[in-house]
Formats: C-alpha cells, structure tokens, sequence
C-alpha cells in the first residue's frame, strides 16, 4: 500500500473520533488505531525493542498492522508495509518513569516536540538511581505512552519518536 | 577563568588592594572591581577597607588535588584511575558522564569548587557556594547489569556516613537518599544529598555515577535562602579540612564501588537500618500523583522501604517520603 496513503489514513483519523480503521486492498490490509491512554502497548516481555508504528498506533496490540523491523519494502511477508513513521523508546529496566527531572519541573519533551539524537526525553528510575534516556534518533515526539511517577517495565515502550 | 583565579587570591583572607589583584589576573582594576561585584551575587561574603584593600572575612579551603590523592590511603588510591578538580562545571555527574561517552570514566572521581546546575535526586537544585562544598561524583562501570545494584543508593549513604561520624557528626539517613543530622533536639537538618546514574540496562554492563553534594560551611546568607533545616559540617566540626575530607570521602567511595559488585547490599543493610532517620515515623509518600500517609518499617534485602499503609504492609521501590515540617 502506498505509504502516502496510510499517512493520509491517520489524518483522517486524527480529524475524526474514530478509533480504528481497517483498510484492505489486495492481500495487504492496514489496521490503524489509537489508544489515547497508550492503553496497547506491547506487553513487557516483548522482545523487540523498536517497532515500526502507524503514526497513529501506539503500538502493535492485537489486530494491528504487523510490527516489522526490516527496512525491504512491501512484500508478501509483510501486510502493512510503511515507512518507520515512528518507533519506540522502550524503557531498558524496571523502575518509575518521569517526564520531568523534578517534580513541578516542564517536562523534557510534550507531544509534537522535534527532538534530536541525544536530547533527553525522560527519566526512569530503577533502585533508586536516575537513568535518562535520551532520544536515539532525530524526530517528532509522536506520543507519550507512560504517566508521569507510573512504573515502567522492562523493554516497554515509554514515547514514540517519529 | 578570572573569577576562580580571583577566588584563590583571595582565599587566604588577608588583604589585597585592587592594584595587586590586577597585577597578578594581569587585567585594569576596573576589571578586578568588576569581578569584585560578582561575589555577592555568588554568595561568597566579601570585605572591602579603605586603604587597605579586600579580604575575605572567612578564609577559604580550595580543592588541591595533591592533598586530596596524597591523603587518600593507598589501599583504596589503587582503585582511583583519574582525580579531576575543576573551579565550575554545570555538575560533576554530568562531567562524569561525559567522561563515560568518551570511552573512561571507570574509577574517575571529580570535585569541583562550583557547580551551575547542581542537582539532587528528581532534579531539586542544590546550591552551595564556591568553595563551601564538596560537591564529588565518581564513576563506576560494573559488568554484571543493574539487577547486581540493588541498593547501592543506600549503601553510598551508609559509607559516607561512616566518614562524616569519625568526626563526630550525628548522622542518620533518610530514604532512599538523604543525609541528615539529627541535632541535639531530635530535629533532622538536611546535610548531603545523593544522587546516582546509571546508564546501560538490567542484563548488561552498566555505568554508574555517584554524585555527592555536601556542606562543609554555610554562610549565614545561604542559609536563609533555604527553605528546609539545613546543616553544615563546620557546624560539628568547625576546623574540619574539605581537603582531608574530600580524600577520605574518595577512599570511602572507592572501597564501596570496588567491593559492592561482589558483596552486594547484604553488608550495608543493617548500617543503613540502624541509621533510618524514619523508622517506626508516620510520614508522607508521595508516588507520581499518589500521596498517602504510612509508617516507616526498615530498608528491605534490596534497599526497597517497607512501610506499613492503612491496608497493611508495602514495600517501596521509588517515590519519596517526607516528614512534615522536617527533610
């Protein structure tokens, strides 16, 4: 399916209070929903750290177009074949997860916030020590999965940078 | 950088005219004057004599690396890889940090005089005047992942106290990780902060920065900016040199980090108990937006805090506690 046209999906999308489409063309199909309170997200023991989202999909939940990390482009193997619109900052341990590097403080990032390579994003506590995570790539904040003070488990996605 | 130069002019106490000041930053006296003026605004009390020139009316103890790394034993010295001291950074947990992205950092300590943006745990200033300090913070890279530091935060606090009570400073630890003297009242005034890094994950080789903020003196004008009982060093002990206790705090550090890999919490766990500045104490815990009261048990085998909440017994692993009216 022509990435142009998923892109135009979740526009749609966004305008409207849908919260799910599914489209089908062919043998490929497109489900895109979103979960406003990042209720989807893999479960912890997901293995894969990056997902490829659909803008939109906080993750790849039941249903979903199928995560795939593989860069080729639309083949049989992969039903919805888009561009990495986004992928996952997963937290790397166990702990408590901030937006902000002091309670009361503006957060690192809010959603729609252009981030580059390296800038923190948001911190996880583990056994009392502070991790800040940093965004791995250059992007757009296109979510953010965790409440502030919310623990976060092992490899489970907090933000989404698309 | 003039101002650090300027300062160490001045550390003696004594008095130096403008005219001699400019002559050894080699800039105009108007220049020194400039400089001058700066102090106040750092908190550093400065007094300025008609013909006689400006002292410092409270001499200064700046950093001397030598005196630190001579004064540190040499069982623990074998431990230390590199010793920075700096005038300023923005923090030394950052300055270490760094130091791991460039390829070192292992056994690396820092001090610095000053620090612009200090901070504690969850990102809380921490301001303490140039050269009033010791704001110290080493790295260390441990192999077996972060699941082998459970309760190293903890462990940090138990080894500075036992530095800071040889010499006679009554101290007691909050969770998980302040440290506090309990005055002659029983009231806790908020001494040293901790605060520790970590970078890499659960399974991995994984990078630590401790970092350690701690008032050695406190000029009466800082201590009226703060809004919490505070206490300083000097207040127990005031002869007290930041050089031999920077040294000995190092020392401290190194034997912990060194040790802590193999030994893990175990050891330190009844130390930290015994010094619990809550235990048995209705406090406040405050869990992102969640606020409760509960009763303050003990520092579980993982450096986690068993309280006791209204529906029975809990277990914390973050958020905060406080004491009303008290840090």
């Amino acid at each position: 399916m022509d990435i142009r046209k998923v892109k135009k999906l979740i526009e749609l999308l966004e305008e409207s209070n849908i919260s799910e489409i599914e489209i089908q063309e062919g043998e490929e199909s497109v489900r895109i929903s979103r979960h406003p309170n990042g209720s989807s997200y893999p479960a912890p023991s997901m293995p894969q750290p990056y997902y490829q989202g659909q803008g939109q999909g906080y993750g790849p939940g039941p249903g979903h177009a199928t995560a795939s990390s593989s860069p080729s482009p639309a083949s049989d193997t992969t039903p919805a074949p888009a561009e990495p619109q986004g992928h996952a900052v997963a937290s790397p341990m166990v702990g408590t997860f901030y937006r902000a590097s002091a309670p009361g403080a503006k957060p690192f990032v809010e959603v729609g916030q252009s981030v580059k390579k390296g800038d923190p994003v948001c911190i996880v506590e583990a056994m009392k020590m502070m991790n800040q995570i940093e965004a791995d790539h250059d992007g757009v904040v296109e979510a953010i999965l965790v409440e502030d003070g919310e623990p976060v488990e092992f490899d489970q996605p907090m933000l989404i940078i698309g | 950088m003039i101002i650090g130069e300027l300062i160490r002019l001045l550390s003696d106490g004594k008095f130096h005219s403008g005219e001699q000041l400019g002559d050894s930053l080699g800039v105009s006296r108007t220049a020194v004057w400039k400089q001058l003026k700066k102090l106040e605004a750092m908190n550093i009390p400065l007094e300025a004599v008609k013909g006689l020139g400006y002292r410092l009316p409270e001499p200064l103890e700046l950093l001397s690396g030598p005196t630190i790394v001579a004064g540190i034993e040499r069982e623990s010295r074998q431990h230390l890889a590199r010793l920075f001291i700096e005038q300023t950074l923005p923090s030394t947990n950052l300055f270490v940090r760094e130091r791991f992205l460039k390829g070192a950092g292992h056994a690396e300590v820092c001090l610095a005089e000053n620090q612009s943006a200090g901070r504690g745990r969850r990102g809380r200033g921490w301001a303490c005047p140039w050269g009033h300090g010791l704001l110290l913070s080493i790295g260390w890279r441990f192999e077996t992942g972060t699941a082998a530091l459970e309760g190293l935060s903890l462990a940090v606090g138990v080894a500075m106290a036992e530095v800071l009570e040889r010499h006679g400073l009554p101290v007691v630890l909050k969770w998980p990780n302040d440290i506090l003297v309990s005055d002659a009242l029983g009231k806790n005034q908020k001494l040293a902060g901790i605060l520790l890094e970590v970078s890499g994950d659960a399974a991995g080789p994984c990078e630590v920065v401790a970092g350690l903020g701690l008032n050695v003196s406190l000029p009466a004008s800082v201590r009226s900016q703060i809004d919490q009982p505070v206490a300083s060093v000097h207040d127990y002990q005031p002869t007290l040199s930041r050089n031999r206790l920077a040294s000995e705090l190092v020392a401290a550090l190194l034997g912990l980090f060194a040790s802590f890999e193999g030994q893990g919490f175990a050891p330190w766990r009844d130390a930290w108990n015994r010094r619990n500045a809550h235990a048995g104490k209705e406090v406040l815990v405050t869990q992102g937006a969640r606020q409760y009261t509960a009763k303050v048990t003990e520092a579980d085998a993982a450096g986690n805090l068993l309280i006791e909440t209204s529906d029975g017994p809990d277990r914390l692993t973050g958020g905060e506690i406080s004491l009303r009216g008290q840090p």
